[in-house]
Order: C-alpha cells, then structure tokens, then sequence
C-alpha cells in the first residue's frame, strides 16, 4: 500500500503526465480547481439541482459514479449545511427508470429511434410551418441551455413562441420589480437575513420550501440573537411554529392588509419622509391599465389609501385590528431593521403584480431599504428562475439582458451581437404560457396557430393550471405534435409524440443563476445514462440540421452557422455529440450572452470567474487591479458601484426617469372565484419539504419518498368532525373544474383555518392542478394556483 | 398525540418503541416549554374519533391548563431515570468486531449514504418542531433503545434535514422504481495509527459531527464506542482530517484531479 506522501507524489505525477497528453491534444483544460481527491472519492463543486435558494453542495464522484453528497463549507449561500432534499439530491441521478433512448410514439406505441432520426423528426416540424414551432422551457434550464433556446426561437424562427414554466412561479415578482424599480431582481441578497431584526413572511412557509435560508435566519435564535418573524398566511405551517406573531387573513386580503399598514404610517406620520422625499414617487393605474401606470401626487395617493382603517382592513381581511396596529409600529420604526420574504404567496395570485408593488412600495414608505438587514426579497422556487428566465430572457416578450422584443433598439443590439441581418427578430411579441398551449389545444382551424411544442427540462402535463383544459385537448388533435426532452417518464412524457433523453445535472456541464442575483458553475462530473445527450446539444444539433437543409433562419447575415463557434481560429463542431465535449461549449455560449449583461446594469464577469468561485452576485464589476466585485446591495451607495457619489441612493433605472423607485396605488380587489353554497371551501396549493415541484426526481429517491409517499388533503378540525370526516380517510374533491380522491389529513403538515383546504402538487398520480383555476394576473400572466372553490364529496365512489 | 398514535402490524420490538416514543412525545409536550399549540395528531385511525363519537384525549395545553404539580413531578422523574438508563461514563467497554459490523450495518440502516443525515425510526409531530432536544440533546434509553445525543450542535429546525422512515398512516406508499448510490460511499475505516499504542487519527469529517460522544460515547453503538468516553477532549489525541473537513488541501491534491479518468466526451 501506498503511503500518503508516495501517493501525493504519484499522483501529481499522474496528473502532471496527463495534463501535459491533454495540452498536446490541444484539449482545453476544464476541470475544477476545486477539484480535491480523498479515498478515491473525487470531489467537486456545483449548487443543488432544486430549490432556487442556490445552496452549493460537493459532489464525491467514484467509478464515475456519485457516491455521496456533502454541505459546502465554503459556499456562502449554506455555509456546509443542507436540507433533507440537497442532501439526497445526486440520488436523483440513478432511478431505475431513466431515459435512455430516443423514443418515438407510433400507432400509440414508443419505439426506440436513434438520435439522427429524432433530430430530423424534430426540423421536420419546424420545416413544415416554421411560425407554429413553439420552445416551453423552465428556471431549471441552465443559463447556456436557455440561452440556446431563446436564440433558436428569436433569431433562428424568429417567432418569438418561447416561455417557460417560471411564468407559472415568478412572473409577478418581475412584473413587481420592473414596476417599481424600472428592472427586475431584488436589490437585497440573504445577507440581509443575517441582519434583520424583523423578518416578514409574505404567504411564505421557507421552514419546508427554503429551509437553508429559513435556517440561517432562525439560527440566530440559537446564538442569543432576537429575531421576531412575523408569518402573513393563509393557514398555519411549519414556519408559523417559529413565528412571534401570525396574522391569518382571507385569500386575497394581504393586499388590504399591506394597504392597511401604509395608510397607519400616513395617518401616524411615521413614514419616512426624507427617503420619500429624496428617493420616491407615487404611482397610480393609468387609463387603460398598463404596467408602468401613471405618476400621481402624494396627496392623491394619502386620499386613495385613506379607506384602508384598521377597521376595514380587519373586516374584510379577518386580520385582528391590534395586529395591523402592530405591523404599522414596526415598520414605523427607524431603529428596526425588516426584511420582508415571499414566494408563490403573492405571486401565484390574479393581484400579484399589484400585491408585489404594494410590499415593495411599504417598505419604500418606510425607508426599510437598501441597508444590510433592510429589503424587500421575493424568492424564487427554480434553481434557475432568476439566471435563466429572468437574465437570459426566455420570455415570450423578451430578449437578452432585460430587453424586450418590442423595443427597436432592443431588437437592433440583439441582432448586432447575433451577427442577424437588420429585422431578422420580430417585434411581436410571442404567447405566454397559458395561450402557447391554448392555441396547442385548439385546432388549427379554430385559430391553434402552434403546432408542435418542444418541452425542456419541466412537466406541463402536471403543472399546468387546469390541465384539462390546458394540456389534454391536444393529444387527441392529428396536427399536434409534442416533443418532450426529459430524464424520467413524466406525466407530460406520458402524452408525447417524440421523447428525447436528457442528461441531468452534473452529467452535463451547466450554470445557474440563484434568487439573490448569484450565478453559479459546474462542470461535468459524471457520464449520463445510455444515449441520454445534453439539452444544450439538442438545441444546437437540431439547429444545425436546419442549417445544412438550408433553413434560412440557422444562418447569420454572412452565411455563417447562427451558433457559429471558434477556438483557436477552428470552428468548433457543437452539433457533432461525439466531440461536444472536446470543448467547453457553455463557455462559448455564456461569453457571448455576456455582453447582454451590460445595459441593465447586471454585469457578467467571464466565465472562469464562476469557476473560482461559489457563484457571484451581478453586477459584477472589474476593479482596477483586474480583480472582478460582486454586489451585495443594489442602488445602494456604500456597494453599487453604479450609484453617484453622495447619492445614497439611485434607482438607475427608474421608469420616472428621474432616479426614483415608485410606491403604488393599488386597490384590494376581490378574487375571480369565491367560495359558495355549492363549493363552499377554500383550495390551496403548494409543496412540501421532501419533494421538489412535480416530484419526478424526489419521488424516486427513497428516503424523501418513504416520508411523504403521497398527496392529501389538508382540512381543519371542526370542518372534519361536521363532515365526519376522519384522518387517512378517502374523500374526493371537486372544483368547477375536476375532481380526486385523496385521503384526509387533519392538523397535518399545516392546519388550515375552518373553511379552507390544502393539497400538495407534487404527486403525478394524484394531480390537484385538474381541479385548479387558469385565472391569471393581467400583467404577468400568472395563473393563481392559490385559491379557487371546492367542495368534498364524503363516501364518493 | 401519544395516546393516539397508529397501531401497526409490525413486529414487537418496533411497537415497544413506537409505544415508547409515543409516551415519551407525551412527557416531552408536557415539559415543553414551547408556546401553545394544537394536539400534535399523527393521523388518527377511525374517522368516528372525530366525528365526535368518541371523546378526544386532552391536549397539551389542556393538559398544561390543569396545572397538576404531581404528574409534572413524576415527568421530570421520567426522562431523568430515561437518562440514568444509558451506561456511565467509567463503565468498562467490552466490544468485538462482530460488535462493529454490525453497528456500522445498524448506521447504514437510516441514512442513503455515509454523510447524509440519518433518517428518524419513529414518527414525529408533522405540523411543529418537536422537542427532539429532550431526548436528543443527551440521549436516553427507552425500551432498552438508545435515542442517542446529537452529533452536532442544535440547529432550530430539525425536521428540515431528518424526515421520517416511515410516512405518517394514513398516507400509503406505492411500489416505485426505486436507486440507490453503486457504489456507494462506504463508512469510514479505522483511523491511521502512527505506530502501535499511538492514538488513531479521525478517519471522517468532524463536520456536523462535533460532539463525539454522539456515536463514540455511552450513547453509541457497542463497536464505535471509546474504551475512555470519560475523556471528553477528543480532539488532543485524536488528530482531524483538514482535507475531510473541506479545510486547507495541499497543492498536491488540487493537481492530482487525473487520479480517476474524466468522464469521457461522448459514447
């Protein structure tokens, strides 16, 4: 047996000879300098495939397998820790049941074809009526697979019909944003959850759905220091258990509620009058309606908000007068610092845009911004919510780095960097996620114009609203067709014309972008399963096809291949699977999306920055000596390097124009559907701890699974003992929509007040979203999975 | 609540514990001194028993509104002779290496792999943080079972890393197609010795693993126990790893990225 110091020495000589084999085969060198080897256990950096908290795990790699997972010390997002679903989180790899073939459906069978003949089955669609060719992507695109996609679509077809599921998750927090800042993404980060004295939970339960940044918030406690989290919701979770104060309002009401406290800071004249004064303006809705709205006086705004009382707020929200009383203190108060946290709560809602502008606007009130401790911070559900659809753009509207497709500038610094003939990418706008598969589900002739929609690495079939509607009617169309890439049967592979196996996570290089503005790195670890390929690969490969077909849109204005690539003067052969690896092809791609970054003030650094280190919050800016500066606090003077000297604060983006974020105007208004006689229940729904979204890859790892096997209903105590209804008992539920059979769970995970029940999404076999409603907000176009009206059916058979 | 958790059709040895853990989250509830809060139900098993047919058992609170200093006397007299159950700290070890299979075979048993957090082998309160500290914190015996001390400090919530085995009743688990890690990380071997008589250096990650005593003192396993858990400095004879704990790594090893193949390009 070797001893230590022969088996450094042996081992640096390896790596020494192998370096200098790769170098002479002029192969670039890619690996991590992270890289350490303990036991024959490689081990390596990269951020959990899950949640969009960003925590970045090790990976130890053995026989080109993972064989275990650990916290990552030095990554500041968890400082070593996880939760249950990081921990577990490389099992995902190894389901029995992964994809590993091309499968094409035929006479309702799936056969095994090779890739070269999906490929051509995949342009063929594009081929046939390039306009009806959709892309439905997800926050879990990696940055250079979004970024791949989003250049198919707006410079390749040139339709704009590109969306991703984020629609469904975060599409309000940026409509919230762009409203009240004039850009997207929040200007704190989690370091203000290690300052704040007060932390306000927004219908947000991060005990199960952050637990890391839930964790380092409540571990203070632990350590002597008083933390007091306030929980806004709609039912009691494990978060409410932590919680000071819990104020339970009526769906819908927290817009009254935030109302409510805004109007006690006027009325107490404990608002904070020189960061309004200096930093703010008041906006109201424009006629007609439109996202930035029209600026209003000060006094207009006071005459406006001067019917939310307390006592109306407490009438129509159920919410104790004292509590807003209290709220109103707090938030009145100089010496507290308060950071505010919300996720699907306020976004999932037909107001979410407006409910986001109204937090957003108490703390602008209030000057409870911009210093450490001090923010307004949506979170987001998907690992790359935030650097994917957000940063890259794979919005129907929009384009790279925060522009849009109907801005003429825009689309003209677009097409210079894309190398595009001048008018190549349209102004018009694309469908956003509910009308891309309304028009899916419609027949040509009743004006469905898509035809064929490519899926990556998410699940309509389970996620939509309302799939029924959404989702179904297309499989019995003969013009529809449906390509799915995916790793794992889902229920969307279920309905597939063509499947396409995916390679997950560290079977492919990647690059995240997390809720706090951090972009993440990792390389290649492991080796995917059978034929299953990169996304990224199949974007390219099939846009290569078109190109050698002579598909006009696959060209750049000299005749180039529109992903055209270079090393050393060489054209690099992405399309080609077998030498895909032989470069880094997410470099190329993210170098080019880089220059995007500059002109919203979100600064990329290169590429091998992100190597170095555990990701890195934008604007990263390069100081002086070269070295490249992350931001912690946006428009905040004392860390953004964009802001004036002596200024403070700069809202640089302002849509006033004038430096200034703007406090909104915006009334409570009741939801689409309410409870009656004959659906007299509330229906919420969300997740759980253990799994993640639809469940596809925590459902097959056993320890998450064995401890949350199934979906249920979540109902109030004196609600089952007027029903007679017990615990584990089969009830189904019905909406205006569907119905399902789920077992009962009284005082469960949550306990919902009397008149409102709770189911998770996460399971395939027992899928709440036939039952949920489609109504979305105006401005975002998300729908409200939150609240509809449903009723139980005991004894149903 | 205790009274009502699941009756199952397991084997004896699980129900003594079952019944065990149920009257021991009985005695915890009543010592909390965490806020008022629901019954903690599990899923109760006949829906007449909320329906109303049945009376229901007192909760907590209630049971805490009846301010009874006697039973609480005899609580606290409970968990203190549940913790004067494990062994002393100057009780001989005797211990094989049969004994260290199989608490190595006893330590796979709940965890997906060596460094992920150990699963919990009783059912828990689904809707709070329990008080797991009660038991947790030093460890007791129950029915001849060690809940052992925690191996890290106390973070606040516990249930966001540690879920339980065995999903509440009343949610059933269906057939899957199930994974596991092969290969699998393997449990740390015995650590280096220097010479004979010099004492082992830690062969594992101390991370999340300060207190030693969690698997080596009188609450670990026959197999991994110190032969001296008197001793309660570990760490001045017992060297730790810098490269396990993901501290300082050589230049050497930052080079040595070539010591396994890369995964190849293609296929």
């Amino acid at each position: 047996m070797l001893d230590r110091r022969q088996f450094l020495k042996s081992s640096a000589m390896t790596a020494a000879t192998l370096a200098a084999s790769r170098l002479a085969a002029g192969e670039p060198k890619r690996n991590s300098p992270h890289l350490r080897v303990l036991d024959g256990v490689r081990w390596d950096k990269a951020p959990c495939r899950f949640c969009g908290t960003g925590c970045h795990v090790q990976v130890g790699v053995k026989e080109g397998k993972v064989v275990a997972i650990a916290g990552d010390q030095q990554a500041e997002v968890n400082k070593g820790l996880l939760c249950v679903k990081g921990y577990h989180v490389a099992l995902a790899l190894y389901g029995k049941d992964r994809l590993t073939k091309p499968l094409l459906k035929e006479d309702g069978a799936y056969k095994e074809i090779s890739w070269e003949r999906a490929i051509d089955i995949v342009s063929d669609r594009v081929m046939r009526d390039p306009a009806g060719f959709a892309f439905y992507g997800s926050g879990q695109w990696t940055i250079p697979e979004g970024y791949a996609a989003q250049k198919f679509i707006k410079g390749g077809l040139a339709n704009n019909q590109i969306d991703p599921n984020a629609r469904l998750c975060m599409a309000s927090a940026v409509t919230g944003f762009l409203s009240t800042y004039g850009v997207d993404e929040p200007a704190g980060c989690y370091d203000d959850l290690d300052a704040c004295d007060v932390c306000i939970l927004w219908g947000n339960n991060p005990a199960e759905m952050h637990p890391i940044l839930f964790s380092r918030l409540m571990d203070r406690r632990s350590r002597g220091e008083k933390v007091t989290l306030i929980d806004i919701g709609t039912r009691r979770t494990r978060s409410t258990q932590f919680s000071d104060h819990y104020l339970e309002f009526r769906p819908q009401t927290d817009l009254a509620i935030a109302n409510g406290v805004m109007h006690l800071l006027l009325k107490n004249d404990t608002y904070d009058k020189e960061f309004v004064a200096k930093h703010c303006n008041f906006r109201g809705d424009s006629e007609p309606a439109t996202l930035p709205g029209k600026q209003i006086p000060f006094e207009e705004f006071k005459a406006k908000i001067d019917k939310y009382t307390p006592e109306y707020v407490s009438e129509i929200s159920g919410v104790p007068e004292a509590q807003i009383h209290m709220l109103a203190s707090l938030f009145g108060r100089r010496d507290l610092k308060i950071t505010s946290l919300w996720c699907m709560g306020m976004n999932q809602h037909t107001r979410g845009t407006a409910i986001n502008n109204l937090v957003h606007g108490l703390h602008l009130l209030s000057g409870h911004f911009g210093t450490p401790g001090n923010a307004p911070t949506s979170l987001t559900g998907q690992p790359s919510a935030c650097g994917t659809v957000r940063e890259v753009g794979t919005l129907a509207h929009a384009l790279p780095g925060g522009r849009v497709v109907a801005n003429d500038d825009h689309r003209k610094q677009v097409e210079e960097i894309w190398n595009l003939p001048p008018g190549r990418v349209s102004p018009k706008p694309g469908y956003h996620t509910v009308a891309m598969w309304e028009s899916f589900s419609k027949p040509k002739e009743a004006g469905g114009d898509i035809h064929t929609i490519w899926v990556q690495v998410t699940n309509p079939g389970q996620t939509l609203p309302n799939v029924n509607k959404l989702f179904k009617p297309s499989r019995k169309l003969e013009d529809k067709f449906l390509i799915v890439s995916d790793v794992y049967p889902t229920a969307t592979t279920m309905h597939a014309d063509l499947i396409l196996p995916s390679a997950m996570w560290v079977e492919k290089n990647g690059m995240f972008g997390n809720s706090e503005r951090r972009t993440q790195q990792w390389f290649k670890m492991v080796d995917p399963p059978g034929e299953a390929r990169d996304d990224v690969w199949q974007t390219l490969a099939v846009a290569r096809r078109l190109y050698d077909r002579g598909f006009p849109g696959m060209k750049d204005k000299n005749g180039r291949f529109l992903f055209h690539m270079e090393e050393n003067g060489k054209e690099i052969e992405s399309w080609n699977f077998q030498r895909y690896y032989d470069h880094n092809v997410d470099e190329q791609l993210f170098e080019e999306y880089r220059k995007f970054s500059k002109l919203k003030h979100k600064d990329l650094a290169p590429y091998q920055e992100y190597v170095k280190h555990r990701g890195l919050r934008w604007p990263v800016v390069q100081d002086e000596d070269g070295s490249w500066r992350e931001t912690r606090f946006r428009f905040s003077e004392f860390d953004d390097r964009y802001v004036g000297k002596g200024k403070k604060f700069d809202f640089y983006h302002s849509t006033s124009k004038d430096g200034r974020a703007q406090i909104w105007f915006r009334p409570y208004e009741p939801p689409p559907e309410v409870p009656d006689g004959e659906y007299p229940f509330w229906l919420c729904t969300g997740r759980v701890l253990e799994h993640w979204h639809s469940g596809t890859m925590t459902m097959r790892i056993p320890q998450l699974r064995a401890a949350m096997p199934q979906a249920y209903v979540e109902m109030n105590r004196q609600d089952a003992r007027r029903l007679g209804i017990g615990s584990g008992q089969v009830v189904e539920l019905q909406t205006r929509r569907g119905r399902l059979k789920l077992p009962a769970w009284i005082d469960g995970r949550g306990q919902p007040p009397a008149g409102s029940l709770f189911v998770p999404f996460f399971d395939e076999n027992l899928a709440i979203n036939e039952l949920t409603l489609e109504a979305y907000d105006p401005f975002s176009k998300q729908p409200d999975y939150k609240k509809c009206a449903a009723r139980l059916v005991v004894g149903a058979k | 609540m205790g009274t009502r958790l699941p009756p199952s059709g397991v084997e004896t040895t699980r129900m003594m514990y079952i019944g065990a853990a149920a009257l021991l989250a009985s005695l915890v509830g009543f010592l909390s001194v965490v806020r008022d809060r629901q019954a903690p139900d599990g899923f109760s098993e006949s829906p007449a028993e909320v329906a109303g047919t049945a009376p229901g058992a007192l909760s907590y609170s209630e049971l805490r509104a009846r301010q009874d200093p006697e039973s609480l006397g005899l609580y606290e007299l409970g968990l203190k002779q549940l913790r004067e159950a494990l062994p002393a700290l100057t009780d001989a070890v005797v211990q094989t290496e049969g004994d260290r299979a199989n608490a190595l075979r006893m330590r796979a048993s709940n965890r997906a792999f060596n460094g992920a957090p150990p699963t919990v082998p009783h059912a828990v309160d689904q809707s709070a943080e329990p008080n797991c500290l009660a038991c947790h914190q030093t460890g007791v015996v129950i029915a001849g079972k060690v809940a052992p001390a925690m191996s890290h400090a106390p973070f606040v919530s516990c249930l966001q890393c540690h879920v339980v085995q065995k999903a509440p009743a009343g949610l059933s688990e269906t057939p899957y197609a199930g994974n596991e890690f092969v290969p699998s990380l393997g449990f740390a071997q015995k650590g280096s010795r220097a010479w004979s008589g010099a004492p082992p250096t830690v062969p594992h990650s101390a991370w999340m693993r300060e207190n030693c005593g969690s698997c080596h003192g009188v609450t670990g396993r026959l197999g991994m126990r110190s032969t001296h858990p008197d001793r309660a400095n570990c760490k001045q004879c017992h060297a730790l790893s810098a490269e396990f704990d993901q501290r300082a790594f050589s230049s050497a090893l930052v080079l040595s990225d070539a010591a396994e193949p890369l995964p190849s390009a293609g296929h």
